[in-house]
C-alpha cells in the first residue's frame, strides 16, 4: 500500500465531453449546469424574475430597447389567432402598453414566428423573419415619438410609387440600418440582397444602395457586428460588409466553410462574433471562424433529453454582460460560454420555462406608469356659441369621473363621432385627467354625438381602449351620447342680386349651422326661409329643406323687385331646429348698390317737414344683364322712412319724379315730410332710374330703380 | 440613471418578460445546480486506488441549502449519498466551509468498529447537486470551490501517458 494523497479538483473549469479519458483533466466536467464559472469556482446562477406579462399572446417574441425614447418595443405572438402584436414597454420594465397588431400570420407560415427588429434614431423597425417570401409580412416602423406604426415604404423598382417592403431582417450598423432578404417590388424574392439605408435615416432607402451577397437565391440568415465589419451570415458560408460609409462599403468573404444555423443564433462581444453554425458554436474576429464547440461533443450522446425540445435553428443567443457569458438558448436548454477569465469555458443551463427571446432594457429613461383607472362621463351639456368669428364653434361640455384607480400624469382624451352620414371617430381634445371636465368644439347642430373617453399615458392607453379606429368598442362605461342644439342662427345677406333676366334674389351668408370654421362644409342641416310682405303678419315659404352652404343663393322672384319684404330663417337638424331669425323689412332692390351717392341733409337735425334737401350724384349707368345703358335721361324720387336697422317700420311717401337730362349726373332732391316712429332714426332714400332703358325682351323701357340712402338721425 | 437590464421572453403560453439575474428561481420554478466531474484515475488508467475521503469546499450565504454529493467509483455510484446542509449566514459575509465526506465504511460487528474499508477502483467521479428536499431549496447564493480527493494508490498504472 502507498501513502495517502490528496488532490484538488477545482470547480472553475468547464465541460469537456470530448477529450479522452486518459487526457481529460480532473477539474473538468462531464456535466455542469446552472453555474457561473470563474477562476477555480462555480457559483449557482441567479434566476429569472417576472417583470411583466403582456395582456395578450402566448409567446414574447422579442424585446428591443428604443434608447432614444427610453422605452422598449416588445412583440408577442398568440397561437390561438396567429396575431403578432406590438407593445411599448416603459423604462421601469413593468408596464406593457398595447400599440397595435402588426400581422395576422398565414397558417402556413413558420409558427411560432421569428421577428427581428432594430432601433435606430428613435424608431424601431420590425421585420418578419419568415424564409418564404409569400408568407412574409410587411416590415413596420414604430415611431414612439410620433405615436405611429407604419409600413416601411421604398421605391426600389423606381416606379415612382413607394411600396411596402418585406425585409426578412434588419439590424443597425454604424449610422445605418441594414435590411436583408428583399429585392424590389418587381422582383421581391431576392434573399441574398442586403440593403443599406441613408446615413442617419433608418427608414430612407435608396434603390441603388444594396449588395448582393454570395450566390443568388442563397438567403442571408442574419447579420452581426464582427471585428469592425458586419458579418453577413448564410446557412453554410458567410461574408462581411467592410467600410464605414457609402463610398467605402464593400462585401468580402468571411468564412467560406461556415455559416449560421438560425437568424438569432449570434451575439457580438467587442470585436468577437459568436454564432451557432451547422456543426455547433463558433466565433470570428473578422476572419475565418474558429471552433468553440469541441468540448461539448455535440455529435455524441446528448447530455439530457431536454436538449432536444427546440429545433436548433429556432434558438437564439444573447450576451450577459454582467456575467460575461454568451448563452445559446434552445427552449429550456442552453449552452453557456463563459468568458469571464479570458478562457472560454462551457456549461449547460436549464431554465424553468421555455425561453424564446432576449433583449435589454435601459432602466431609468422616460416613465410610463400603469394606467389603472378609467374615465366615466357625467352629464354632458351643449354649450351654444355666439358666432363672432368664423372659427367659433359651439361646444359640448363633457365631465368625467376617475374610476377604478388613481391617476398621475394621465391625460383624458375625448373622442366623438357625429351621427351625420360620413362622420367618423376623431379625437377632439386631450386634457389632464385631473381636469375632470372638458369643453369640446362640435360642428353638427341638432345632431346626436357619440362620445368616448379614455386615459392615456405618454400616448399609450390600456388595452381595452387601444383601438382608435373604433372607440365605440371601448368599454361602455366610458361612453355617452348627447344631442347638440344650436339656437343661434344669424343671416347676413350680401344684398339682393339679379340671378338672371327673370329672377332676383339674395346670397345668404348663414353663420352658425352649416358654417363650421368658415368653410363650406355640408352638414345634415337644412334651412327654411319664409317671406312676409306685411311686416311679419303672414308668412309664405320661400324655400324649405334648403341644404344650405355658406353662400347659398336664394331666389325671391322678379315680381318682388323693388318691394319691401321681411324674411325669416331657421335651421333644421336631425334632432331639432333653431329658433327663427327674422330680418327687418328690406327693399328688394338688386341693382342699387353704389350707383347713387346721397349727400348729407342741408338741415342737420331738422324737422320732419320735408324742407331739407340732399345733394345726389351718380355716374354713367352700369350695364344691366350685359346691356349697356344710355346716359340718361334719369328719373329721380326720394322719401323719408324709419331706419329699419333700429327697428323702425314707418315709411313716408315718395316725392314726385324729378327728370334729369341726359348726361347730367347731379341734382338735389327733397323728400316729403312724415311722422316718424318714436325712438328710431330717420333715413333718407333716393332712387334713380334710366327712363330710356335698353331692356331685354319682357322688361319695360325704364330700368330698375337704383337706391341711395343716408341716415339723417 | 440608465441601467441596462437583460431580459428574456418566455414562451409556452405565458408572454412574460423575465429579468435575468434576479433571485434564485425561474419565474417561480426552481432549478438545480449540478456538477459531475470528468472521470479521473489518480493512479492512471491501469492503476487502482482506495478512495478514503472527499473534502468539499463551499461558500454560502443567507438561505439554507442542501448539497448532495454522490461518488462514483468505476462508474458505479456508492450507496451512500452525502448530504451537506449549509445554514444561512448574512449575505454580506458568506461562510467558507470545508466538509469532509468519508468514503470508507466501518466494519463494526456487534456495534464495535473493528476496521474501516475504502472503496477501490480506477476511476472516480464526484457529483454535487442541489435538490429541493425537506424545505431546503436552491434559492440561495452558493458557491462550490471544488473538491479534494484523498486516496491511496494501491497499484500504479503501467500506462505511460
Amino acid at each position: 500500500m502507498g501513502t495517502r494523497e490528496r488532490k484538488a479538483m477545482p470547480w472553475g473549469a468547464g465541460l469537456d465531453r470530448a477529450s479522452g479519458a486518459i487526457v481529460v483533466r480532473e477539474d473538468q466536467f462531464s456535466d455542469l449546469r446552472n453555474v457561473y464559472l470563474t477562476n477555480g469556482r462555480a457559483e449557482l446562477r441567479k434566476g429569472l424574475a417576472r417583470a411583466l406579462v403582456t395582456a395578450d399572446g402566448s409567446d414574447l417574441l422579442g424585446v428591443w430597447p428604443i434608447r432614444a425614447q427610453g422605452l422598449a418595443g416588445a412583440v408577442t405572438y398568440n397561437t390561438a389567432d396567429r396575431k403578432v402584436k406590438l407593445w411599448a414597454i416603459d423604462s421601469t420594465g413593468t408596464v406593457a402598453n398595447y400599440i397595435t397588431t402588426l400581422w395576422t400570420l398565414n397558417a402556413l407560415a413558420t409558427l411560432p414566428p421569428s421577428v427581428i427588429a432594430a432601433d435606430s434614431y428613435d424608431k424601431l423597425v420590425i421585420a418578419h423573419d419568415e424564409p418564404i417570401l409569400g408568407l412574409r409580412e410587411e416590415t413596420y416602423v414604430f415611431a414612439p415619438a410620433d405615436g405611429t406604426v407604419e409600413p416601411l415604404l421604398a421605391d426600389f423598382a423606381r416606379t415612382g410609387t413607394p411600396v411596402a417592403v418585406r425585409f426578412r431582417g434588419v439590424a443597425r450598423h454604424l449610422n445605418y440600418l441594414v435590411g436583408w432578404g428583399y429585392g424590389t417590388s418587381a422582383e421581391e424574392d431576392r434573399p441574398e440582397t442586403l440593403r443599406i439605408s441613408e446615413a442617419g435615416e433608418p427608414t430612407n432607402f435608396k434603390p441603388e444602395h444594396y449588395f448582393l451577397v454570395g450566390a443568388q437565391g442563397d438567403p442571408i440568415v442574419g447579420v452581426g457586428y464582427c471585428g469592425g465589419a458586419l458579418a453577413i451570415m448564410k446557412i453554410a458560408d458567410s461574408a462581411k460588409l467592410i467600410g464605414y460609409d457609402r463610398a467605402t462599403f464593400g462585401i468580402r468573404p468571411l468564412d467560406p466553410a461556415y455559416g449560421m444555423l438560425g437568424s438569432r443564433l449570434h451575439a457580438s462581444v467587442n470585436d468577437e462574433f459568436y454564432f451557432w453554425s451547422l456543426t455547433g458554436p463558433r466565433y470570428s474576429t473578422g476572419d475565418a471562424s474558429n471552433d468553440l464547440g469541441s468540448p461539448l461533443a455535440l455529435e455524441g450522446v446528448s447530455p439530457d433529453v431536454i436538449e432536444g425540445t427546440t429545433p436548433k435553428d429556432k434558438g437564439f443567443a444573447y450576451f450577459d454582460a454582467t456575467n460575461r457569458e454568451v448563452v445559446f438558448v434552445f427552449g429550456q436548454w442552453a449552452y453557456v460560454l463563459h468568458l469571464r477569465d479570458g478562457a472560454k469555458k462551457w456549461s449547460y443551463r436549464t431554465f424553468g420555462h421555455p425561453l424564446v427571446s432576449a433583449g435589454s432594457l435601459y432602466l431609468g429613461g422616460s416613465i410610463i406608469l400603469a394606467i389603472t383607472a378609467h374615465p366615466e362621463p357625467g352629464a354632458v351639456a351643449f354649450a351654444d356659441a355666439t358666432y363672432v368669428g368664423a372659427d367659433t364653434l359651439p361646444k359640448l361640455t363633457v365631465p368625467w369621473t376617475i374610476v377604478g384607480g388613481a391617476v398621475t400624469t394621465e391625460r383624458c382624451e375625448v373622442w366623438m363621432k357625429s351621427h351625420r352620414t360620413g362622420s367618423t371617430w376623431s379625437r377632439r381634445g386631450s386634457y389632464l385627467a385631473t381636469d375632470l371636465t372638458a369643453t369640446v368644439p362640435v360642428e353638427d347642430f341638432w345632431q346626436t354625438y357619440d362620445i368616448a373617453l379614455r386615459f392615456v399615458q405618454s400616448g399609450y392607453a390600456a388595452l381595452a381602449y387601444s383601438d382608435t379606429y373604433n372607440p365605440g368598442g371601448w368599454p361602455g362605461v366610458s361612453q355617452a351620447t348627447h344631442d347638440t342644439g344650436g339656437e343661434v342662427v344669424s343671416w347676413l345677406s350680401e344684398g339682393f342680386v339679379r340671378f338672371d333676366i327673370s329672377d332676383i334674389g339674395f346670397v345668404m351668408d348663414a353663420k352658425g349651422p352649416g358654417d363650421p370654421g368658415g368653410g363650406n362644409a355640408l352638414m345634415d342641416i337644412t334651412f327654411t326661409v319664409e317671406i312676409s310682405a306685411d311686416a311679419g303678419a303672414t308668412w309664405t315659404a320661400l324655400t324649405s329643406g334648403l341644404n344650405l352652404l355658406e353662400s347659398s343663393a336664394v331666389a325671391v322672384g322678379n315680381a318682388l323687385a323693388l318691394t319691401t319684404q321681411r324674411f325669416r330663417i331657421k335651421a333644421n337638424g336631425p334632432v331639432g331646429s333653431s329658433a327663427w331669425y327674422e330680418t327687418p323689412d328690406m327693399l328688394v332692390a338688386p341693382e342699387n348698390t353704389g350707383f347713387l351717392v346721397v349727400g348729407p341733409t342741408d338741415i342737420p337735425g331738422g324737422p320732419n317737414t320735408g324742407a331739407d334737401t340732399h345733394a345726389l350724384t351718380w355716374g354713367s349707368p352700369p350695364d344691366i344683364n350685359g346691356f349697356p345703358q344710355p346716359d340718361g335721361p334719369f328719373d329721380i324720387r326720394a322719401r323719408h322712412r324709419d331706419r329699419p336697422d333700429s327697428g323702425g317700420v314707418l315709411v313716408g311717401a315718395y316725392s314726385a319724379i324729378q327728370v334729369v337730362a341726359e348726361g347730367v349726373h347731379a341734382t338735389t332732391a327733397a323728400a316729403p315730410g312724415y311722422d316718424p316712429s318714436t325712438g328710431v332714426g330717420r333715413r333718407y332714400e333716393a332712387q334713380i332710374r334710366v327712363n330710356r332703358f335698353h331692356a331685354p325682351t319682357g322688361m319695360t323701357d325704364v330700368s330698375p330703380w337704383f337706391l341711395g340712402v343716408i341716415d339723417e338721425a | 440613471m440608465i441601467t441596462p437590464q437583460l431580459v428574456v421572453g418566455r414562451g409556452g403560453g405565458v408572454p412574460a418578460m423575465l429579468a435575468v439575474g434576479v433571485g434564485y428561481e425561474d419565474d417561480d420554478v426552481a432549478y438545480e445546480l449540478l456538477g459531475r466531474s470528468a472521470a479521473w484515475a489518480p493512479a492512471g488508467t491501469g492503476g487502482e486506488c482506495a478512495f478514503h475521503s472527499l473534502y468539499v469546499t463551499t461558500r454560502h450565504f443567507e438561505d439554507d441549502v442542501s448539497l448532495f454529493v454522490t461518488t462514483y467509483i468505476d462508474g458505479v455510484p456508492l450507496p451512500e449519498v452525502a448530504r451537506i446542509t449549509l445554514v444561512g449566514v448574512p449575505l454580506s459575509m458568506g461562510e467558507q466551509q470545508v466538509h469532509e465526506i468519508a468514503l470508507s465504511l466501518p466494519y463494526a460487528p456487534a456495534g464495535v468498529e473493528l476496521l474501516r474499508y475504502a472503496p477501490r477502483g480506477t476511476w472516480i467521479i464526484v457529483q454535487i447537486e442541489t435538490k429541493i428536499v425537506d424545505g431546503f431549496g436552491t434559492a440561495a447564493k452558493q458557491m462550490v470551490d471544488g473538491v479534494e480527493c484523498e486516496y491511496e494508490v494501491v497499484q500504479e498504472t503501467k500506462v505511460n501517458v
